[in-house]
């Protein structure tokens, strides 16, 4: 006889030996996502259900939907309380075309709500790149055909390559660590992408742990999945969408090094241009411009010097004019006065003048000295002797 | 003085150019920006014709390490 204990240990060890490892299918229905992190729902086909748990901690690359056909590898666990056994789930892939849309419906609706796709979220892309981190698969065509087109464009960029799993398990993690790693190297942009494929082959791209990679990052980010029909959540996050890896590979190596090299040359020679201009300029300006200064300076000067010449001209001639005729009336009246005092004036009057050996003979001196003196008269002169003195 | 990158001195030699053409600045600082302009223009020739594409794998970069 068994307790309840001890046959409900025997059914655990049973199922959960016999059904270790196990692969199932079905179709999810009243999925929670509880609060603890862990997430219980039941899996089922037409006939039969099981319930289902998914512990925390498990990466789910899409969100659960009821009504969502799954496939889930995992095991049986009895939980004794409750005599209960349910599907421990290890992973969980959508199983589908139909439930991939789903899956990425239900990505985009939430993201769109967390304003993951906003335009002010997209960070500018540079003009001029010269480090270009680039995360695809080291052997499909992608690769080649970006460094190809780069190194034909614009051979002065640096390509930091990341060779990284696109597809398959552990894909979508090992992108967002390439995402992760071309930040550390502080590229100018960076092109995640890949070529074509089914929308399993895409699906990393179109997961949340990708979208936030692409949208906490610091350096902008082109996309570049698949075809131009394809349209991957990566597509809607990333800062520039690339219909497919050629085409980023152009955008990021949009100016050519013809480009730059017209550019040098326009340069310089719009350089020199100006720069002769501007000699000319200065010549011209020193040839005639202030030549002709300086001769309207000189000119200027001279005629003040001309005019303080007349001035002064006109100053002395005036002052000697006057003192001229100053010296004319002072000679005037000199005249005047000497001939008021003429000693032969009196002569006029019927006076005579006495002279002795040509000599006048003046009031002090006596005639007695003399024995001959001279009479000189108007109109005569006479000599006379001196007799006797009374 | 700091070497200044490839994309700098494209934008200097633009900023040059610019100054240039406006003419506004005395004649000796002209000629030093006209000077300056060349130089830069031949650094970016030089760089140019020595470029070839460089690819670095970071996954074996970082195995060397």
């Amino acid at each position: 006889m068994f307790t309840i204990s001890e046959i409900t240990g025997k059914i655990k060890n049973i199922l959960e030996e016999e059904f270790d490892g196990i692969e199932l299918t079905g179709e999810i229905s009243n999925y929670k996502h509880h609060s603890s992190g862990h997430k219980y729902f039941v899996l089922k086909d037409n006939n039969a259900q099981i319930g289902a748990v998914m512990w925390k901690g498990v990466r789910l690359n899409f969100i659960p939907k009821d009504g969502m056909k799954v496939i889930v590898k995992g095991s049986i666990d009895v939980y004794p309380p409750q005599g209960k056994y349910q599907v421990n789930c290890k992973t969980m892939v959508p199983a589908g075309e139909g439930d991939l849309y789903l899956a990425f419906e239900a990505l985009k609706k939430k993201l769109t709500e967390k304003s993951y796709f906003e335009i002010e979220h997209k960070k500018k892309l540079p003009n001029f790149p010269l480090k270009v981190g680039i995360s695809t698969s080291p052997t499909g065509a992608a690769i080649q055909d970006m460094i190809k087109t780069i190194g034909r464009r614009n051979s002065l960029i640096t390509i930091y390559f990341r060779p990284t799993l696109v597809q398959g398990e552990g894909s979508a993690e090992d992108i967002t660590k390439a995402i992760a790693e071309l930040n550390k190297i502080d590229c100018n942009v960076i092109i995640i992408g890949r070529g074509g494929g089914s929308i399993e082959d895409l699906w990393s791209y179109n997961t949340e742990i990708v979208a936030d990679a692409i949208y906490n990052s610091k350096i902008p980010i082109i996309s570049a999945v698949g075809h131009e029909s394809d349209f991957t959540i990566a597509d809607f996050v990333a800062d520039y969408r690339a219909s497919t890896p050629t085409a980023a590979a152009e955008l990021v190596s949009s100016i050519t090094v013809e480009e730059i090299n017209t550019f040098l040359g326009q340069s310089a020679d719009r350089s020199t241009r100006s720069i002769k201009r501007l000699i000319d300029i200065q010549k011209e300006y020193l040839g005639t411009n202030l030549e002709k200064k300086f001769q309207k300076l000189i000119i200027n000067e001279l005629n003040n010097y001309k005019q303080s010449l007349d001035h002064n001209e006109n100053y002395i001639n005036n002052y000697f004019g006057s003192y001229i005729s100053l010296l004319k009336e002072k000679s005037k009246s000199l005249y005047l006065q000497l001939k008021a005092n003429d000693p032969l004036s009196p002569l006029n009057k019927g006076y005579a003048l006495l002279m002795s050996e040509n000599k006048f003979i003046d009031k002090n001196t006596s005639l007695t000295k003399f024995d001959e003196i001279k009479i000189i008269r108007k109109n005569e002169e006479i000599l006379v002797n001196i007799k006797e003195n009374l | 003085m700091k070497e200044i990158s490839f994309e700098e001195k494209i934008k200097k030699i633009e900023s040059i150019v610019e100054i240039l053409e406006n003419g506004e600045e005395p004649i000796e600082k002209m000629l030093s920006n006209y000077n300056q302009g060349i130089k830069l223009i031949n650094e970016c020739r030089d760089y140019i014709n020595a470029a070839e594409l460089k690819f670095i794998d970071i996954s074996k970069q970082n195995n060397l390490d």
